[in-house]
């Protein structure tokens, strides 16, 4: 390991907690305080430098910017607004951040979305059930996901490319099922499902992405299989040869994603009464998910990030849209904006990476 | 590699295990065995078959052909899950942990503690129940690694790292320990406390296969010798019958042993 050719480079192996005066590691129990022996100053800027701070920071700034500048922006009917235009977006974004940690990428969500509409659209006019139609438009959304994940994972195929592959091939389907022409949905029941307030006034489509994010949250950071997408993003070798069976993750990973898509396929359809494929080939909403979690301060090698962040990270993108809107700025500033906020982002990611590395 | 019958069988016999790349030969018809307790090294020039070798025992590379016994009995260690289901751990070259987690995940990696009760059933960790153990663990290898838990393995020096690596095979070995080149990349106090681990774990009745090109370490440390050469094996000594020149010139094959079988 010829990686520090630092100044005390040579520890024992056994090495006793020696560390010099201040913050010796002696107490075992507790989260252990952050190694910066680089004294105060470089502590603080490290810490600022993190993006799982700037980016609260950033989020809380601008909020408290809009809630003085604006009179209609702290408001709950906006703020209900802003979180409901970034749902279904969220829902996805949400998982695609286990992908991103597992060291992969997935860029078939939003024609995961219009193919899972164009099932329940087809199920729904066979006279199924409203539950039927929703389990099954989630399962082609997972079937999707399943062929990416076989392709990448049993494969070995470039994540990248194949995800590239099927969004292609998808896009092109929905076109060819639709003739290009937008769907409405008639059924009343699919259409008030997603059109239902269920707690207070959140709607459907936000209580789902929080319900995203609480599940992404927790399979990641409390299950062995959150353990394996990490192991697997940092090192899938080294998680092989440790027994993580990488496959059979790598393959979850991408169903996992295509069921969430799948999900928010049925909130689109059903929220939105219609089914627009143009809307795939558009790919708004798909640069929106990634940028997310890459904001999110994930990083996209893999083996490192946060649904956390992720959520902070579709929240700004909303608020900023919101606010470009409410403030009467052209929308077409808007890609300005979030092309800006990616480039600080993964310079600041690349900023901490460089500091972390001079403490070791 | 005696066969005699009346004997206890070896703790591991591998019986023509053979390993090809494409037209490149790593490994033509080795026959090895390892008795109980037994630290067995193996040595050879780069590219003579050691790491091949070792890596058939530790299941991380399956064979074209030959057989593996355990006792006498023929097992399958066609991955390192299987191989670590039979007591057979190993400490790689490269360490194989994963950089970006911390020293009890890495430490539990493919076998985590899961929760009692309901949580079991969604996979949920006991990270409580790991960090106690791994606490206690090292404690009793008398193995001290700073923060545990919190911070990436990366950012644990390279001695460290190399400790993590070792309490990881010696935490849950129970027949064999594989060490493939673990002194490569350690000075020289690093080195000779590995060496030590390695006798420790004889010590408990635990046998140990060493893959190393530092011959004074091998000499020290092997009950038996095994090297190899263009993917086969020309020799296999007891220790006590070699010195170092003459070990070299079994390993560039200026000389023939009277000991191979």
């Amino acid at each position: 390991m010829s990686t520090t050719p630092a100044a005390d480079d040579v520890e024992p192996v056994t090495a006793k907690p020696t560390a010099g005066g201040g913050a010796a590691p002696a107490a075992p129990p507790g989260e252990p305080p952050p190694p910066a022996p680089g004294g105060m100053g470089s502590r603080a800027r490290t810490v600022i430098l993190r993006p799982d701070f700037a980016l609260p920071i950033v989020t809380l700034l601008l909020f408290l910017y809009l809630s003085f500048a604006n009179e209609f922006f702290f408001s709950e009917r906006n703020l209900l607004n802003v979180t409901q235009a970034v749902a279904i977006v969220g829902i996805a974004a949400a998982f695609a951040t286990i992908v991103v940690i597992s060291g992969g990428i997935d860029l078939s969500p939003v024609v995961i979305f219009i193919m899972a509409g164009l099932v329940s659209y087809w199920a729904l006019n066979r006279g199924l059930p409203v539950p039927v139609a929703i389990l099954a438009a989630v399962a082609a959304g997972g079937a999707i996901g399943l062929l990416n994940g076989l392709l990448i994972a049993v494969g070995n195929l470039n994540p990248f490319i194949v995800t590239l592959g099927t969004n292609f091939l998808f896009t092109g389907l929905a076109f060819v099922l639709t003739d290009g022409e937008s769907l409405v949905i008639e059924d009343e029941g699919f259409r008030d499902f997603g059109s239902a307030d269920v707690v207070g006034d959140l709607s459907m489509t936000t209580v789902v992405m929080a319900a995203s994010f609480a599940a992404a949250f927790v399979i990641l950071r409390m299950t062995r299989f959150g353990t394996h997408v990490f192991a697997i993003g940092g090192d899938a070798n080294a998680a092989r040869l440790s027994g993580v069976r990488v496959v059979r993750v790598k393959t979850l990973v991408y169903v996992i994603a295509g069921l969430s898509s799948g999900v928010a396929g049925v909130m689109l359809a059903a929220s939105s009464g219609s089914i627009a494929p143009f809307q795939a080939a558009g790919q708004n909403d798909l640069l929106l998910i990634l940028a997310a979690v890459i904001i999110g301060g994930t990083a996209l090698e893999g083996g490192r990030g946060t649904v956390i962040g992720t959520l902070v990270g579709i929240l700004l993108l909303g608020i900023i849209s919101n606010g470009l809107v409410l403030e009467d700025v052209s929308s077409f500033w808007q890609p300005v904006v979030v092309g800006t906020l990616l480039l600080v982002a993964i310079i600041l990611d690349e900023v901490r990476r460089r500091a972390a590395l001079k403490v070791i | 590699m005696s066969e005699t019958t009346a004997d206890r069988p070896p703790l591991i016999e591998a019986r023509g295990l053979s390993k090809h790349y494409g037209t490149i030969v790593a490994n033509d018809d080795v026959d090895v065995a390892i008795g109980h307790g037994e630290i067995v090294a193996v040595v050879g020039d780069n590219g003579a078959g050691k790491s091949t070798l070792a890596k058939m025992l530790s299941g991380a590379v399956v064979p074209d052909a030959g057989e593996i016994l355990m006792d006498g009995r023929p097992v399958s260690l066609r991955n390192p899950v299987e191989a670590r289901a039979k007591g057979i751990e190993t400490i790689y070259q490269d360490l194989a942990m994963a950089p970006n987690l911390d020293v009890v995940t890495n430490l539990y990696l493919g076998r985590e503690r899961l929760r009692r009760g309901p949580g079991r059933v969604f996979g949920f960790v006991d990270r409580k129940a790991m960090r106690a153990e791994v606490a206690a663990h090292l404690a009793d290898l008398d193995i001290n690694i700073p923060r545990l838990w919190g911070t990436p393995v990366a950012s644990l020096s390279g001695g460290q790292r190399q400790s993590v690596a070792i309490a990881r095979a010696l935490v849950w070995a129970s027949k064999l320990v594989i060490m493939d080149e673990p002194t490569a990349a350690l000075g020289v106090k690093q080195s000779a406390a590995v060496l030590q681990i390695a006798k420790n774990i004889r010590e408990k009745g635990i046998s140990v296969v060493i893959i190393s090109h530092i011959l004074p370490h091998v000499l020290e440390l092997a009950d038996r010798i095994v090297v190899m050469r263009h993917g086969r094996k020309v020799a296999d000594v007891s220790a006590a019958e070699l010195d170092e020149h003459k070990l070299i010139e079994l390993i560039v094959g200026l000389r023939t042993p009277a000991a191979a079988t």
